[in-house]
């Protein structure tokens, strides 16, 4: 099976400043990161990742495309940016009962001695006129292996349920097709 | 989800995925790289189908400083970018194609795709491939000709049903 499960997190009750996963093995080809989060204050929060620890070196930069279901669109592009400060919304509590962000951020080649593509995807429910969904396309130039990746949400912490779930996709072994 | 076949390319224009398994209900296709000089927008062709009119696609594109969409007929499942293009000689970019129900030959085929430049452009693109064959070949390429460059990676995925 190419998909192995590395890892997962899920925040208890006294909530948690951010979701890290750290020491991940290079012996996978790709990495998805799957996340469900929802800080515990009011207002919508910011969801990022930084990754391998570093938010002090401007090696990022984002092209986005992010929607409000409330007539509002828009694509902005950031370069040499410290770290993924901006990859979507996560809900508070004034946005409803039960109302989580989700996530997926697609990592190929995150081991690799090339610099970083990273593919994220997030939306964010609200049982009310506006909700989020964005679409991301990041690069980290570094050539540096990801070893490590930390989610949170603008300095405020994540509640309770919040999960995040980090897979390994190899390419090894493969069979079943030619390929040239 | 099962690897089926992987390639890493240097500066040749055309990847071709053959002999495959229809043992899976869809494949995931992902490339990461980018061109080996100017710009290009990787795309695919089925069962060596270069007919221009039997492929339909449909973008959603951010470029960083608007959002459009737009609609096109071309010789292959490609981005419609209104003229730009995805990848370039500098940045490194990725490509995810999913080929739902590749081998039914009762129905034309559905490919949803998400294509990403990192320094130009983010699109989701709807697909559709206007043939009921079940594909058993796929051939990446740039629509502009240009060649892949060094180190670029193409993997080709079985999703069971």
């Amino acid at each position: 099976m190419a998909i192995t499960k590395i890892a997962q997190v899920n925040v208890g009750a006294g909530g948690a400043s951010s979701i890290s996963f750290s020491s991940i093995p290079g012996i996978y080809t790709d990495l998805r990161l799957i996340v469900s989060s929802r800080i515990s204050s009011v207002g919508t929060s910011i969801f990022q990742l930084i990754i391998n620890g570093d938010n002090s070196t401007s090696a990022q930069s984002t092209v986005t495309l992010e929607g409000n279901g409330a007539g509002s669109i828009a694509s902005i592009s950031n370069s040499s940016i410290v770290y993924f400060a901006n990859l979507g919304h996560v809900p508070g509590t004034d946005t409803g009962e039960s109302t989580f962000n989700n996530a997926v951020i697609y990592i190929p080649n995150y081991s690799y001695w090339t610099n970083k593509a990273i593919s994220v995807d997030t939306v964010t429910e609200n049982n009310g006129a506006t909700a989020y969904q964005g679409i991301y396309a990041g690069l980290r130039a570094d050539t540096t292996a990801i070893t490590s990746l930390t989610i949170q949400g603008q300095g405020n912490t994540l509640a309770q349920y919040s999960s995040a779930t980090l897979y390994g996709i190899s390419n090894t072994g493969a069979t079943g097709a030619t390929v040239s | 989800m099962t690897a089926l076949a992987t390639i890493m390319v240097f500066g040749q224009t055309t990847v071709t995925f053959s002999s495959i398994s229809s043992a899976f209900r869809d494949l995931r296709l992902v490339a990461v790289g980018n061109t080996n000089a100017g710009v290009g927008s990787p795309g695919l062709q089925f069962n060596n189908d270069t007919t221009y009119g039997n492929y339909q696609n449909l973008t959603l594109r951010g470029d960083g400083s608007s959002a459009t969409s737009r609609a096109s007929t071309n010789a292959g499942i490609y981005p419609d970018l209104g003229g730009g293009d995805l990848w370039n000689s500098t940045t490194v970019g990725t490509c995810t194609w999913d080929i739902l129900d590749y081998s039914a030959t009762n129905k034309q085929k559905a490919v949803l795709s998400r294509l990403n430049s990192p320094s130009s452009n983010v699109t989701a693109n709807a697909h559709r491939w206007s043939s009921t064959a079940a594909i058993s070949t796929i051939t990446v390429r740039l629509a502009s000709g240009a060649g892949f460059g060094n180190y670029s990676t193409f993997t080709l995925y079985g999703i069971p049903a």
